[in-house]
């Protein structure tokens, strides 16, 4: 009894702290992508603008 | 002045570089490498952890296999603290220097912090069905975790609900800073108070409750875990940043289509 506990418990933090990792890197890949789809829409807009 | 702080620290370290190159080399090595060692060291921690919690640690007499819930439980319970008290010194260094980036800081650990006080509880949750025959007990030790796992619950909605603006960072400084009164009093509620929760087994300024092979197999553990909340706060620090960049991109692009 005690033992399927003690699996459980190390299970349960092992997989939780392993689906924040998880969570952190796919969060990192959604930013990136969000700053590098700004910066190439920015850069868009600077290059339409008529040159003064 | 930034700039001026940051060119300074250059120079220093460019300085150290010419005059002792084994140092400068070190320096060079641990900013392209350091988080690549942190992880490499983590991963051996935690795989150390394992094997000191399972194998080398002696079976409790009285508890059995279930006490060795202890060697992860105690663990999270340092880093949640840990990282409550860097929330707290986020805030008040945030209100007094008003630099974004202790406000980030004290953000980065409120998360993590929140993460591990729910390990915490969960662990604690299943310790106690196995050895007290109870999910939970209103007793102080679990009532006050409970309490300091809500307050920062109601801190990171507040952070979401407000947004990355400077009102926003004011009020999760002042509840950063007054909800931090829970944690000392979660740590103390075991002398306090009479009650269910074990006693502190290393207690501030006393003699360890626990025999030495435990006590190395604890010390193996708190040593993984505190590399782990280093790793956890350096990554989710970048993802923070990364995230204001966006959004002050966002802002850039919105101004630039109305000119």
């Amino acid at each position: 009894m005690g033992t399927n506990f003690l699996i459980i418990t190390y299970a349960v933090v092992w997989l939780g702290l392993m689906a924040y990792l998880g969570w952190i890197v796919l969060r990192m890949r959604g930013v990136r992508a969000d700053v590098e789809s700004a910066r190439d829409l920015l850069n868009e807009r600077q290059n339409e603008r008529p040159h003064e | 002045m930034q700039s001026v702080l940051q060119g300074s620290a250059k120079g220093r370290l460019a300085d150290i570089s010419r005059r002792a190159p084994v140092i400068g080399a070190a320096l060079a090595w641990l900013g392209r490498y350091g988080e690549l060692a942190l992880l490499a060291l983590t991963t051996i921690g935690m795989l150390l952890t394992i094997w000191a919690a399972f194998i080398y640690a002696p079976t409790e007499a009285v508890e059995g296999p279930v006490q060795r819930i202890f060697y992860v439980h105690v663990p999270l319970a340092w880093i949640s603290y840990l990282a409550f008290f860097f929330v707290l010194v986020g805030s008040v260094m945030y209100l007094w220097r008003r630099d974004e980036r202790w406000d980030t800081f004290a953000r980065v650990n409120a998360e993590i912090g929140t993460v591990f006080t729910t390990l915490v509880l969960i662990s604690g949750s299943l310790w106690g069905r196995a050895f007290w025959g109870a999910w939970w007990v209103w007793d102080e030790r679990l009532t006050t975790s409970l309490l300091m796992w809500f307050i920062y619950v109601g801190y990171l909605a507040l952070r979401a609900y407000t947004g990355r603006t400077a009102q926003g960072a004011r009020a999760a400084a002042v509840v950063g800073i007054l909800g931090f009164i829970v944690t000392p009093i979660n740590y103390m509620s075991v002398k306090w108070w009479r009650t269910l929760h074990p006693d502190q087994v290393l207690p501030l300024g006393g003699t360890p409750q626990l025999p030495a092979s435990m006590i190395v197999a604890l010390m193996i553990s708190l040593v993984a875990f505190t590399l782990l909340y280093a790793l956890l706060t350096i990554e989710v620090y970048k993802l923070e940043r990364a995230t204001a960049e966006a959004e002050r991109l966002r802002v850039d692009v919105e101004l630039s289509g109305q000119e």
